[in-house]
Formats: structure tokens, C-alpha cells, sequence
């Protein structure tokens, strides 16, 4: 029974800790000007993660070790530091994309203005990571984050025409007002959205603090395989609910306010108020993973002594360089930057530095030096091999669209 | 030697490229530069129509409204900049400009009354319904005007 | 019994100093991280300090230090730059380096510990355990 519920609560908080600031503003934005037509993508993007991440933790596991502690040993100083610098100013990207996301997330329940929520926001994910223990930190934030299951309850409940959504999802079109630019560069958007590269060093970082060994690997499996995928199903529903919504009106989301009206439209003030306590989970919970996220590739790279589950005085650096970021977020924010600008970067920028991250977990998982006899099958692999493709490919599209298409305007 | 080579064509490739994100000069080319800030106005007018429906019906709480359209007043901003920073190429397009400047104007009117009324302190929701889609159409019309002549 | 031949290989393992030991995570006896490798300290048997490769030759300490830039761009910073960790405190060999000793006891530890004293001790809660 007790497992039942572990494997439960693993794969539920894996659901609630898919989304974040990046899916939500992508794919409203996406569902609003292009319909369900690049909700193949979002599958693509899942698909992706799922093995990944599998891989990722699989390293952790086996070998004890996580990702980046490998990196520069395999990789070495030169390569395993270009790695770390552009991994780590995109980690801080997302992280102030993420403490925005909180504040923005916070003025929809009360109306008080970003700026002021940002400190707060800044500060109370600083506390949870210094007190919390990394079990409650994600168990909570995941299962609060669930409630976001409201966007599939909203299509339901809109009463779309699913002939007409079906037919966007499974016969894309690209628009002739958009344009194929446009199309394909939100395809990279939404890509990099599905497929942050925190995600992997958290997900491998988590092993290590949570001691998985070999027998948690099938846990962790279900949690990925099944946990994943159900992640990537809200997503599109956000996607149609801004597509039914929105797509008829023309009208372009571009604040996290829009997001939500969908699903007021459907099920009033308490399907509102749902929602909101998910999105200021899922951000926080967000927030919390990618700044643990710069202090694991920081502390990993350098050598330093990391981890939650050792008392701050033990990993003095970890935390210190954990401060300086949220701080740095904190700083960028209250410039008045606007944060869903920032969100919308930070999603092409992650897709920028996929190779960056993946290839190292690729070569990794099939050096029997830390793998052992359990390194990569062929069909492993054959899959990851065809991703690597994929990712070199919208990595380098990535800069030339922006460009091109004016950031997607 | 390289770089004496480099050089020049380093500058000339930095102007093509300069040149590639240009400005517009000809008719239609302002017609499409006008369009742009229009269709923003329009979706955010729509936006502000469906905020202010929504909470009329008391569907949605009085906080989530006003941000709404609070994020769509700016929304209208940068729309209104988009007009006034075209340099129009000729005197039908600076008749343009200056319609189009009028129809984003009178969507934010329309707007910040909307949020006055929101905000319990402007007048009531027919009024605010009627002009919100009095803004729309007017966007419409020049929309389409604009559309056919580029 | 005779007839077999001597076994000429020497005891232990045989490691590439370059793949196993360089870049290397070290961990102290307990397991905490202390340090990458950045280099090797190598001295002759016969006491030379800069052996040129025709005498036997012994690794006697692992070097550390801030010498990221020097690693990536080239070059080599001066001996007395370095952290020195002795290899008579080297535990084991596997993927990472275990150390017999303390983390608390190295040279090479002295900005965690200075961290930890001047600013993390000084946080409420620094010294304790997560909740």
C-alpha cells in the first residue's frame, strides 16, 4: 500500500512539476495565433524530456554522481566551462523569468503591483531552500501545482467545436497571416519550453539528494514515463483554451492576466481562483528548482562541497552563489523589466543551449566507466541519437528566426 | 593581408545586414507598418471587452479584471508608439497615420473608462460595453481600408 | 615450478594520470567534496625536481587552485599559486579521489571555510540541518 502511494505521489508531483512560467506564457501565446497547430510539437518536446531525464537519473543513480560533476571530467576544462557558462546564464535567465512569473501570478490575487510582490517572491524562495528538506520542498510545490489540471477542465467545459481543434492538431497549417518564419521559430519556442535545461540537471542533482540507487530506477521511470507525458496533455490545454478563446478574436496574449480569463470564462470565480494558486505554484516550485539549479552546475563544475541534504555551513559556496543569483533575479526585475519579455527569451535561449546540455548526458550514459554493464541500449540510444538532431537543428534556427521574424512579432 | 581583406567585407556585410531590417518607403509599406499597431489595439480592446463581460457577470474576481486591463492599457501604448513613430512617405499615408493615432486614442479611452468602472469608479457597464465596441469597430474599418491598399 | 616465468608486472593498478587522476572530483574521508584536480606534482626517485622523463618518476602531491583561466587559455601559473594536497592522504582511486583525511585540515578548502564563517554562520539557521 505504502508503495502504491509512493509511486503515486512520485508520479503526481511529476505532473504538477511540469509546467512552468515558460509552457504557460509559450503556449497561450501559441494556441492564440496559431490554433492547436504546433501541439505536435509539445509531444516531440515530451518525448524528449522523458528520455532525458530517464538518462539523466540513470547516471545519477549508477554512478552516484550528477550530471555536471561529470561534465568537466569528461568533457574537459575548456569544453565542460563553455558548457557551464552558457548553462548557467540561462539557468539565471529562467530563474528571473520564473520569480516574475510568482509576482505576476501574485498581482492577479491581489491586485498590488509586480514590483512589490518581486522581493517577497525573491525572499520566499530563498527560505524555502535554505530551511525546507528537498522532499517536502517538491512534494508540495508538485501537488499544489496539479491543480493547473483546471486548464483541461476549462476546454471541457468551453464546449469547443473538437472537430476544428482536432483538425488544427492533426493537420497543421501555417497560416498565411503568420508565416512560416513565425510558425517555425514558436515551434523552437515551444520546444525549449518543454525541454528546459534545468529540468535535467535538477532532475540528476535530485537523484544524488535524494540517495536513489538501482532499485529506485523503476520508480523513477514511472515517474518520468507516466508523470511526463500527463505534463505535456495540460500544456496543450492551455494551448486550446487560449486557441478557442482567443484564436477567433485575434487577439494576442502577451500578460499572464489573458491566460487566466479562459478559464474564468468557464468555470467563474472558483475555477479563477484555482488556477491561481497553480500558477503560483508551479512558478515557485520553478523558481525553487532552477536556482538549486545554478548552484548544483555552479558548485558540480567547480568542485565545491553541494547539496540540500547537507546543513548550509557544510556547503557554504552553494549556497553563497544560490544568494548572489536570486538576488541578481531580483535586481533585473525590479528594473521593470517585463517579465513575460523575459519569459518569452528565456524559452528560445533554453533551446539554444539544448546541445549544450544533452550531449554531455549522452556520452555519459554510455561510458561503462561510471555506467558500469547498465549503459545505454541500441534503442536507447537510436533515440537519443535522432534527438541530438532535432536539438542541433532548432538550436541553430533559433538566433537566425528571432532575428528574422522580429522575437516572434 | 587576411584581415585587410576581413575588414571591408566584415563593414559591407554588417550594412547588408543593417539594410535587411530597413525602414519602409513606399505606400503599402506604411499601409502594412500601420496594420501591425491596429491589430494590437484590437486585441487588446477585445481583451478589455471580454474582462469587463466577465466580471459584469461576476465571473471573474474585481483584482484579475483590473489587471487585465491595466496589462492592456500598455499593450495600447506600445501600439500608439508604433503609430506616431512612422515617418509617413506621402499625404494619403500621413492621413493614415493620423486616423489610425485617432482610432488607438479612442481605444484607450474606451479602456481606461473601463477600468474606471471596474475599479467601481466610472460609469456603467452599458456605457462602457458600447464604446469598448465602438473602439473595435472603428479599428475595424481602418483595418480593412488599410489592408485593401497594401 | 621453475619453469614458469617471473611475473614482471608491478603490483597495483596502472593509471593514466592524464584520464583518471586530471580533473577529477576529490572527496575527503567523510565523502564532502574538497576539490578538482588541476595538476600533478611530480618529482624523480632520485630527488629531481623536474623529472624529464629518463628516471622513475612518483606523483607526490595532487595540485588545486584558481587556475581555471590558465587550464582554458594556457599557460601556467607560479608553484607557489597552488593548493597542495599530499598523495600519501589519497585513499583510493575510482571516479573520484578519496582522501584519508578531513576537509577541515587542507590549505585548499580555505574559501568554503571563509564563507561559511563570514557568511553563512552569520544567517539564522546556517548551521543547522534542513527542517
Amino acid at each position: 500500500m505504502k508503495k502504491v502511494l509512493g509511486l503515486a505521489l512520485g508520479i503526481l508531483t511529476a505532473i504538477g512539476g511540469f509546467l512552468d512560467i515558460g509552457d504557460l506564457v509559450t503556449n497561450a501565446v501559441v494556441g492564440s495565433r496559431f490554433g492547436l497547430s504546433l501541439a505536435w510539437v509539445v509531444l516531440v518536446g515530451v518525448v524528449g524530456i522523458c528520455l532525458f531525464a530517464q538518462m539523466s537519473g540513470k547516471v545519477a543513480a549508477i554512478s552516484g554522481r550528477a550530471t555536471f560533476e561529470i561534465i568537466r571530467e569528461r568533457l574537459g576544462p575548456r569544453a565542460g566551462g563553455a558548457n557551464l557558462a552558457a548553462s548557467f546564464l540561462i539557468n539565471l535567465l529562467t530563474l528571473t523569468a520564473e520569480v516574475g512569473g510568482i509576482a505576476l501570478a501574485l498581482q492577479l490575487a491581489s491586485s498590488v503591483e509586480p514590483r512589490l510582490w518581486i522581493p517577497v517572491a525573491g525572499l520566499a524562495v530563498w527560505l524555502v531552500i535554505w530551511r525546507t528538506r528537498f522532499s517536502i520542498m517538491e512534494n508540495v510545490t508538485g501537488l499544489v501545482g496539479l491543480t493547473l489540471i483546471v486548464f483541461a477542465v476549462a476546454v471541457f467545459l468551453l464546449g469547443p467545436d473538437w472537430s476544428t481543434l482536432a483538425d488544427q492538431a492533426f493537420h497543421p497549417k501555417v497560416s498565411a497571416q503568420e508565416g512560416q518564419a513565425s510558425y517555425w521559430y514558436y515551434a523552437i519556442a515551444l520546444f525549449g519550453a518543454a525541454m528546459t535545461p534545468y529540468e535535467v540537471f535538477f532532475f540528476s542533482s535530485g537523484a544524488v539528494e535524494e540517495k536513489w540507487t538501482v532499485k529506485d530506477l523503476s520508480q523513477s521511470r514511472m515517474n518520468v514515463l507516466v508523470g511526463f507525458p500527463l505534463g505535456g496533455v495540460l500544456s496543450v490545454a492551455i494551448a486550446a483554451c487560449a486557441a478557442i478563446v482567443f484564436l477567433p478574436k485575434g487577439i494576442e496574449v502577451s500578460s499572464l492576466s489573458q491566460i487566466v480569463l479562459p478559464v474564468a470564462l468557464a468555470g467563474g470565480k472558483l475555477a479563477l481562483a484555482v488556477v491561481i494558486v497553480g500558477i503560483v505554484a508551479a512558478t515557485f516550485g520553478a523558481a525553487l528548482e532552477t536556482s538549486l539549479s545554478s548552484g548544483y552546475t555552479l558548485a558540480q563544475f567547480m568542485g565545491w562541497s553541494w547539496g540540500k541534504f547537507r546543513r548550509p555551513a557544510h556547503a557554504a559556496r552553494f549556497h553563497l552563489s544560490m544568494i548572489i543569483c536570486l538576488v541578481i533575479a531580483v535586481g533585473v526585475l525590479m528594473t521593470s523589466v517585463n517579465p513575460v519579455a523575459v519569459t518569452e527569451f528565456s524559452v528560445v535561449f533554453s533551446a539554444v543551449a539544448l546541445p549544450l546540455t544533452y550531449m554531455p548526458i549522452l556520452v555519459v550514459a554510455n561510458d561503462p566507466e561510471y555506467m558500469g554493464e547498465r549503459v545505454n541500449g541500441r534503442l536507447t540510444n537510436g533515440f537519443a541519437l535522432v534527438y541530438l538532431v532535432i536539438i542541433v537543428v532548432a538550436s541553430v534556427a533559433a538566433i537566425p528566426l528571432m532575428i528574422v521574424t522580429g522575437a516572434g512579432s | 593581408m587576411l584581415a585587410s581583406r576581413a575588414i571591408p567585407a566584415l563593414v559591407a556585410l554588417a550594412t547588408v545586414a543593417g539594410c535587411a531590417v530597413g525602414s519602409s518607403s513606399t505606400q503599402a509599406d506604411d499601409a502594412r507598418a500601420l496594420t501591425d499597431p491596429l491589430q494590437q489595439a484590437s486585441s487588446a480592446v477585445a481583451t478589455a471587452t471580454i474582462a469587463v463581460d466577465l466580471l459584469g457577470d461576476d465571473r471573474v474576481t474585481p483584482p484579475v479584471a483590473d489587471t487585465a486591463l491595466v496589462d492592456q492599457v500598455a499593450v495600447l501604448d506600445e501600439a500608439a508608439f508604433a503609430v506616431t513613430t512612422l515617418v509617413p512617405t506621402d499625404p494619403t499615408t500621413a492621413g493614415w497615420q493620423q486616423d489610425a493615432l485617432a482610432a488607438v486614442r479612442d481605444a484607450q479611452g474606451s479602456v481606461v473608462a473601463a477600468r474606471s468602472w471596474a475599479n467601481d469608479a466610472g460609469h456603467g457597464q452599458q456605457a462602457v460595453d458600447d464604446a469598448l465596441d465602438a473602439s473595435a469597430h472603428r479599428l475595424d474599418q481602418l483595418t480593412t481600408q488599410l489592408q485593401d491598399a497594401s | 615450478m621453475s619453469d614458469l616465468p617471473e611475473d614482471r608486472r608491478p603490483a597495483g593498478r596502472v593509471l593514466d594520470a592524464r584520464l583518471h587522476l586530471l580533473d577529477r572530483q576529490i572527496l575527503d574521508v567523510d565523502g564532502t567534496p574538497v576539490c578538482t584536480v588541476d595538476d600533478l606534482e611530480v618529482h624523480g626517485l632520485d630527488g629531481s625536481d623536474l623529472p624529464d622523463g629518463t628516471q622513475q618518476a612518483v606523483i607526490t602531491s595532487l595540485l588545486s587552485g584558481a587556475v581555471l583561466a590558465t587550464r582554458i587559455f594556457g599557460g601556467r601559473p607560479p608553484s607557489s599559486r597552488w593548493h597542495r594536497i599530499r598523495w600519501t592522504h589519497v585513499s583510493d582511486v575510482g571516479t573520484t579521489l578519496r582522501l584519508g583525511v578531513r576537509s577541515e585540515e587542507l590549505d585548499v578548502t580555505w574559501q568554503e571555510r571563509w564563507v561559511r564563517d563570514h557568511v553563512i554562520r552569520r544567517i539564522p539557521g546556517g548551521s543547522h540541518d534542513p527542517g
